[in-house]
């Protein structure tokens, strides 16, 4: 009943949320105080143990610590970035918050290293505007963020060669057969994550004035050649999500229609190329297109995420009840279904919704840009976290096939979540630049 | 800068497509589509109760419960009042779940209008009742037919043709569902009755003569007027170096197909596959559903029809007689009876007609539909005629009723066994059927034991006055 209740106080404060959209003047208060809510309700409940009628007091002490960053953070944010954007940080927070309390639901010692993650990214992303202050040109380093992308891109690549020579294997390839780590004594990270913010501010810098045609062919086998490595790496998801941005900035800066159908007709061509190529790309097709003679092996994970997301209806198991903790890899490849089956599909809807909300605002922002440099930076900041959950999202729900891509904020992932958090610091430093210019 | 916005807004709904799209179809999967799979084995949350929710009962199409839960000393416990009768088709819901408990389940444990229930309960102490389900079964037809088969191992099913509607399904031997967790070694031990198998929708069987009837359609849809072909029988018949005998060494003279069909000539059918060819017998068999997933709320098997488009003349012969390697379960022939019945359509069987949620009801809430036209209406009337003679003067004396004309064929399936499986498939009444079933009796060798229950099947359910 306690649960039910608690759904219910949700479910309103969401739509409250959703209504205070972007136009609306900036209500930072309510926002805060639902993600505080969602911690003061969601640990105890995590904490309290039905058998025992006792308190877990590490939960609560968990807890305490997240409650404590997620009451902190956006005053920091206020105080240290010019006008930042109460939705994105405040979306930013809710969904850390959701992440804590599944992951930790899910595997208490994986939500530490989340939390420990997420507190390094949003103190890092402090800094973004000293940096930008340093380097107030910044646009003039074109090259050198392209330079700086390939590399970590490439460095996959190179990191395996070295590693062979060296006798050390330096890679961590997941189970999936995609390559996306590099460790370096110990400290292992995804090169990948770390190129996207270069990604973007390069694409800006390249399309801040319309590119001729010598411009826009190197910009285009620039990036081609980066989506082209990761899927080398077998890191389709990524070499999808940095496509589509690549395509998105591109059709804004430019407006040809002919070339953004052209790009996804050679990205469909490649598709089948890749298809025939990769023997695991064939088996994540297999499992999307019918999974249930695959149900016992090829097609498990997908099946049991769509039984997390149908059984319990629209008000979920309650938190804690679900058998999520099932599936393979569900804190960073299912985490969405996990959270859908415990909370009911109607959270579910919304929690999409705090995506959408992230694009609604992130584009809006673009709009009220003057510089097309900012315009260009603030949407492709928003693509990458938006699109990247609706990957994530729509893999979980079978409406494309999974690729094992983390839901921005909410999966498990170091690296993930550590760059998606900095994300948001460089667009709350894009509005304070983008009010300055109003005014 | 203009041009920029303008194409920023093209991008932007670009993406909110994708987005509402995703959003559409997680609610879509979750909500409808859901509901088709979360039954599934895998799914390991079937076996997640909550004992604070009285778990929905199961009724027959009066209400009669099949299954229900009773308050006992502080818990639910469920019971089956008809014990062994109901134990394939409503199943039981133990430490594991099977036939309605299973399929059913989530419909079985949901609240509806779950907040005013649990609000209710909170504050008024009111019990918390999940939906119950109204089935289409007959209890007391299903209970008839049960005690009739007795200690034989057998299954029976009975149909609505016009809506596919099942009114009873029943497999013996059976189990008690009330003792199932008890009994559950020796239930999964006893490899040669096979108790929790249910017969009526997974027991394979030759069909044996009962297939003539599609042969029979075969040899109609290939050319109309062999409906007047005759053959001399003689009691034996030679086909290349394989010799059919027809039931007890009768020689039944000079027969057309309909008189072929009443006495069950099985020199007469082998002559028509003989001149018609494998490939018309290949295409009724087909249409009638053989090699195809039935759909339906139970398990099923699918009913085998293996002969190839260039069988050996042994092969093709055995085959048109209902022997050979095709093998049926008498949904499937329960079927082929119902589309004869029914003018060649067949409607997609059910057995749960509504939801009874205790606030909003829906009982009768099904919608029957067409699965299939496996035969057209001239067809279907002419074989019509021909299982009408089978019951007035041929192998299908014993089922004929005085006031009401019911139409039907016999059937004697050898097997591996030994002693021979007795079918009847027939439906009543003949002119405008709302009955139809499949009878099998397993080693009656022979003999009109399926055909007399059909009998008192028709008479229990048919009123006439």
């Amino acid at each position: 009943m306690f649960l039910i209740a608690y759904f219910l106080l949700q479910a309103g404060r969401f739509i409250f949320k959703e209504g205070s959209g972007p136009a609306a003047s900036p209500r930072p208060r309510g926002l805060w105080i639902v993600t505080i809510l969602f911690c003061v309700f969601a640990f105890p409940i995590l904490a309290f143990d039905e058998n025992l009628l006792s308190v877990h007091l590490q939960t609560l002490l968990f807890g305490g610590f997240v409650l404590l960053f997620v009451m902190a953070g956006p005053l920091l944010a206020r105080k240290i970035f010019r006008r930042p954007c109460p939705v994105m940080t405040h979306t930013m927070f809710f969904l850390l918050g959701l992440g804590f309390v599944a992951i930790y639901r899910l595997n208490p010692a994986l939500a530490a290293a989340q939390f420990i993650f997420a507190v390094l990214g949003f103190g890092a992303s402090l800094f973004v505007p000293l940096i930008f202050r340093v380097f107030s040109q910044f646009e003039k380093l074109e090259k050198l963020f392209l330079i700086a992308c390939a590399g970590l891109i490439g460095i996959v690549f190179i990191a395996d060669i070295l590693g062979g020579l060296i006798g050390i294997p330096l890679i961590a390839v997941d189970e999936f057969g995609a390559a996306r780590w590099v460790s370096i004594f110990g400290i292992s990270f995804q090169p990948s994550e770390v190129a996207k913010p270069l990604f973007v501010i390069y694409l800006a810098c390249a399309f801040r004035v319309k590119p001729g045609f010598m411009k826009l062919a190197f910009t285009g086998a620039a990036s081609a050649a980066i989506v082209g490595i990761l899927v080398l790496q077998r890191d389709l998801g990524s070499a999808l999500l940095f496509f589509t941005v690549f395509m998105i900035i591109f059709y804004t800066a430019t407006g040809s229609k002919a070339l953004f159908a052209g790009g996804f007709a050679v990205m469909a061509a490649a598709s089948v190329v890749a298809y025939q190529l990769f023997p695991h790309l064939r088996i994540r097709v297999a499992a999307w297109s019918n999974p249930w003679p695959l149900v016992a092996n090829e097609g498990f994970q997908l099946t049991q995420s769509l039984f997390a997301i149908a059984t319990w209806g629209p008000f979920g198991a309650g938190l804690g009840r679900g058998m999520a903790g099932r599936i393979p890899v569900v804190e960073r490849d299912i985490i969405f279904s996990a959270i859908s089956e415990e909370f009911g599909w109607i959270f579910g809807l919304l929690f999409i919704g705090l995506y959408a909300l992230i694009l609604l605002r992130g584009t809006d922002m673009a709009r009220r840009a003057k510089r097309p440099l900012y315009a260009l930076m603030t949407l492709g900041f928003t693509v990458f976290l938006a699109f990247q959950a609706f990957v994530s999202i729509g893999g979980n729900i079978r409406l494309i096939p999974m690729t094992g891509i983390t839901l921005p904020f909410v999966s498990y992932g170091g690296s993930s979540v550590f760059i998606s958090t900095i994300m948001i610091g460089v667009l709350n430093w894009l509005n304070g630049q983008l009010r300055e210019e109003e005014s | 800068m203009k041009d920029l916005r303008k194409n920023l807004r093209h991008m932007f709904w670009f993406l909110a497509v994708l987005f509402i799209s995703l959003g559409g179809y997680f609610v879509y999967v979750a909500a409808i589509e859901g509901e088709g799979f979360i039954a599934h084995p895998f799914n390991a949350r079937v076996a997640v109760g909550d004992d604070s929710i009285r778990r929905g009962a199961i009724y027959d199409a009066r209400g009669v419960p099949i299954a229900q839960s009773v308050y006992d000393y502080g818990r639910y416990v469920r019971q089956y009042p008809f014990g062994p009768v109901f134990a394939h088709t409503a199943g039981y819901s133990g430490m594991s779940k099977a036939g309605l408990e299973l399929s059913r389940n989530f419909t079985l444990y949901r609240l509806n209008w779950e907040l005013v229930q649990r609000a209710a309960h909170v504050a008024l102490g009111q019990e918390l009742r999940a939906n119950s389900i109204v089935t289409t079964f007959d209890a007391g037809l299903q209970q008839m037919i049960f005690d009739s088969l007795g200690t034989s191992r057998g299954a029976v099913v009975v149909l609505d043709p016009t809506t596919g509607a099942m009114l009873a399904m029943v497999s013996t031997p059976s189990f008690d569902p009330n003792h199932i967790t008890e009994n559950w070694n020796n239930l999964i031990g006893d490899a040669e009755n096979s108790p929790l198998l249910n017969r009526a929708a997974q027991g394979l069987y030759p069909p044996g003569s009962t297939f003539k009837v599609i042969t029979a359609l075969a040899a109609l849809e290939y050319d109309e007027d062999l409906a007047d072909f005759v053959f001399d029988c003689t009691g034996h018949a030679h086909f290349g170096g394989e010799t059919i005998q027809c039931w007890g060494g009768n020689a039944h003279g000079a027969v057309d197909m309909h008189g072929a069909m009443a006495v069950s000539c099985n020199g007469y059918f082998a002559a028509l596959a003989e001149k018609i060819g494998a490939e018309p017998i290949i295409q009724a068999a087909e249409q009638m559903l053989f090699n195809t997933a039935i759909p339906f709320e139970l398990a099923t098997s699918m009913a085998q029809f293996p002969m190839g488009t260039e069988p050996a003349i042994d092969e093709l012969i055995q085959t048109a007689i209902g022997q050979g390697r095709t093998t049926a379960t008498p949904l499937n022939m329960a079927l082929v009876a119902a589309a004869v019945a029914n003018g060649g359509t067949v409607m997609a069987p059910y057995v749960v007609d509504g939801v009874l949620s205790g606030f909003d009801n829906r009982a009768g809430a099904a919608t029957p539909y067409s699965m299939a036209q496996v035969m057209d209406a001239r067809a279907a009337a002419v074989l019509n005629e021909m299982l009408i003679e089978a019951v007035n003067t041929g192998t299908g004396i014993p089922a004929a009723l005085p006031h009401v004309q019911v139409a039907g064929k016999t059937g004697t399936a050898q097997n591996a066994t030994g002693i021979d499986h007795s079918w009847f498939i027939g439906y009543a009444p003949a002119e405008n059927a709302t009955v139809a079933l499949a009878i099998i009796i397993e080693n009656t060798g022979g003999g009109t034991r399926a055909t007399q229950l059909a009998r008192e099947i028709f008479d229990f359910v048919i009123d006439y006055d």
